[in-house]
């Protein structure tokens, strides 16, 4: 036994294991893992709640849309009726680790509802919004990783070394054969380990005890991405905790400090970028945008309509309309939809223009907040953030043009449509885009976060060495 | 053996210690005395590298401690006023971490408790959390340190001040039996009596200068007081 303690290491596992004693006894800390464990079960179960409701609904959207329209396999329906009022939804099903964080999952739709004409206006959803203030107010896995996990380890960590150096314990320690580095690191690994474990072990063990399919191979690696990004932000907060406490200071004072960076890194910070990116590149309301939507869709409805009217005064009984006629009157519908859709779409590319200059505003000033940072690789690495979203909305655009394709001449052409010509038109499956492109969307941000916590405990540990007994 | 050789001590313009030397042989329990901000401190943290020398080193078995500092500790026990230790801890896991952390040779709850019995602690006093002890029982644990660790040096700060003449006495005694077994002890101590009876040699200080060196054995109680007092009034 006291052989296996000789080297350096060796007595620093010996000094993080009697911290680990002197800690468990010590009702704060007890009080501050117990909170954290409650939060991280807690918010994994509702997550975990609300992606089984969302996985029901889009079932049940997809069980109805699986139903043929066709009373009976000879009947037959309108063109216009099954590409443009029907229509197909596009559906995304929650992502692979949805139930850890909801991230955009409350701003963008999960399905769009594609025609012929048209997928259905951004503007009309709640979308337009900004993420970031959005994102900030759910209670999701995420939330308690950014925002309650730095505050605990700000609990633990305020009184380092301090109570024990103004104590007089320190001194006897030191009086040992050991380093005041050695006596530092052992107090760190006890509490990275205090929190660390329960922040990855938690959420995993409640998603599998709750429900064993999640253990669905291509989850494995997300979740070892997950567990990456969150020590490497742990370790950022650990090594503040390291800097501030080898300054010397006493423990309130420490925790004061300390107390403040969290508000400035997680609360202040991150509102000043919103404020900032809302000053640089302000977003028209969404009041006002549904008006002008509104507005857009009128104008060109009244000019269409007053053709269409037109065409009405001139063929009064449908009898004599005949089958030229009709396509006549399909192609001046479809050119008032055209219209419509037009109109609609550059005020979704204006609102789009700006939300891509304010994306990535917000992306360049995130690197002034670790928790900036690591909200951006976790709602990426659990599959939701705006990338997968924008991903799906550029995969169903792909599927309404290649639907228009199909529906368009037999719109215009006023054509009727079979059972088996519905059965033969194009449907969409979302597939998932490829990992490796997430893999390379996180990698600088999770270098940033380790390189800022590495930064952190070097300059820690070096200034540990003008510690004031 | 604990040496100073020209050991010095500055902060800033203030001159703490200055130019301190001495030599502690096994067995040789070297008081120091002086009044407040002599400079004994000061000299206890350097040998145990709190504070590190202006110049001059101080040695602990023949090595310097700023050149060989986990190497010196292995060798030396301190106790300082007030032993500070884990409140929530026992005695004996007290005992226990200490000398695990001291590498030492002592391992077993058996062969602790036989310390803490020669010290004066019974069984039961060492199961006992540390939160419930008096001054006089923690400085016991202090010496338990001291002989589990088998320390060759061992330095005390003031290590009787506040307790009653009957726990002082005992202290006294265990120092004894510390030197008899053959442990260089460097004692800062405002108390002349206890000096002249478990001191060896009697150094005083003053201005951070060790201006006097005595042996006890050729002092009477009233001479060391005379000696200290004059020193004092200069």
């Amino acid at each position: 036994m006291a052989r296996l303690r000789q080297g350096y290491g060796g007595q620093v596992l010996f000094l993080a294991r009697h911290e680990w004693r002197v800690m468990r006894a010590n009702a704060i800390v007890r009080l501050v893992v117990a909170v954290f464990g409650i939060a991280l079960v807690g918010s994994t179960m509702l997550g975990m709640a609300r992606a089984e409701r969302e996985r029901t609904t889009l079932a049940d959207y997809e069980n109805r849309q699986g139903a043929l329209p066709f009373r009976t396999p000879a009947s037959r329906l309108g063109a216009d009726a099954v590409a443009n009022e029907r229509g197909w939804l596009a559906m995304l099903p929650p992502a692979p680790l949805a139930h850890l964080a909801i991230g955009q999952g409350d701003v963008y739709p999960n399905y769009i509802k594609v025609t012929a004409r048209s997928l259905d206006a951004l503007v009309t959803g709640d979308q337009i919004e900004h993420p970031l203030s959005v994102a900030s107010g759910q209670f999701d896995v995420a939330f308690v990783i950014l925002f309650l996990y730095p505050l605990l380890i700000f609990a633990v960590s305020f009184d380092l070394t301090a109570g024990e150096r103004d104590r007089g314990t320190l001194r006897m320690v030191l009086s040992q054969p050991v380093t005041l580095r050695q006596v530092v690191a052992g107090k760190m690994i006890v509490r990275v380990a205090l929190l660390l474990v329960p922040a990855i072990v938690l959420p995993f063990a409640t998603q599998f005890a709750g429900a064993p399919q999640y253990a669905a191979g291509a989850r494995w690696e997300r979740m070892l991405l997950w567990s990456i990004a969150v020590i490497a932000y742990a370790s950022v907060w650990h090594g503040l905790a390291l800097v501030v406490n080898a300054r010397g200071l006493k423990a309130p004072a420490n925790a004061l400090v300390l107390a403040g960076l969290w508000l400035l890194f997680v609360v202040v910070g991150p509102s000043a970028v919103n404020l900032l990116i809302a000053t640089r590149y302000p977003m028209p309301s969404r009041v006002e945008a549904a008006v002008q939507a509104r507005a857009a869709t009128q104008e060109a409805t009244v000019q269409g309509s007053r053709e269409l009217g037109q065409f009405l005064q001139d063929h009064p009984t449908s009898g004599n309309v005949g089958r030229e006629g009709m396509r006549q009157f399909a192609l001046l519908q479809a050119q008032r939809d055209q219209r419509v859709a037009d109109r609609l779409q550059s005020v979704e590319a204006t609102f789009n223009e700006q939300l891509k200059k304010q994306q990535h505003l917000a992306s360049w000033l995130s690197v002034l907040s670790p928790t900036m940072i690591a909200q951006g690789v976790l709602l990426d690495v659990a599959g939701t953030s705006t990338y997968r979203y924008e991903y799906f909305r550029h995969e169903a655009s792909k599927f309404q043009r290649q639907w228009r394709a199909y529906f368009e001449p037999r719109v215009l052409d006023a054509a009727t449509i079979t059972s088996q010509e519905y059965v033969d038109a194009p449907d969409f499956r979302f597939r998932e885009e490829d990992d490796t492109v997430m893999r390379d969307r996180i990698l600088l941000p999770i270098a940033l976060l380790t390189g800022f916590a590495l930064l952190l405990w070097w300059a820690g540990f070096r200034r540990y060495a003008r510690y004031q007994l | 053996m604990i040496e100073a050789v020209r050991l010095c001590k500055s902060f800033g313009s203030t001159q703490a210690v200055d130019h301190v030397s001495w030599s502690i042989q096994p067995g040789e329990v070297f008081c120091l005395l002086g009044a407040n901000g002599a400079g004994k401190t000061t000299t206890i943290n350097m040998f145990l590298n709190f504070i590190e020398p202006s110049s001059g080193e101080a040695r602990i078995g023949g090595l310097d401690v700023v050149a060989h500092p986990v190497e010196t500790k292995k060798k030396l026990s301190y106790i300082p006023e007030q032993v500070t230790l884990y409140p929530n801890l026992s005695g004996l896991e007290n005992l226990r971490f200490f000398t695990r952390l001291a590498q030492a040779a002592v391992d077993s709850d058996a062969e602790l408790l036989a310390i803490l019995a020669q010290v004066g602690l019974t069984a039961d006093q060492a199961r006992r959390r540390v939160g419930t002890y008096s001054k006089g029982m923690r400085q016991k644990v202090g010496i338990a340190i001291t002989i589990a660790k088998g320390a060759s040096a061992l330095l005390l700060d003031e290590p009787t001040s506040g307790l009653d003449p009957k726990a002082s006495n005992d202290f006294s005694e265990l120092l004894t039996v510390l030197s008899g077994r053959g442990v260089a002890i460097l004692m800062a101590t405002h108390d002349l009596f206890r000096a002249k009876e478990s001191g060896t040699r009697v150094g005083i200080m003053k201005h951070g200068r060790l201006v006097e060196t005595l042996d006890t054995k050729q002092l009477g109680h009233s001479d060391l007081e005379q000696i200290y007092l004059r020193h004092m009034h200069d």
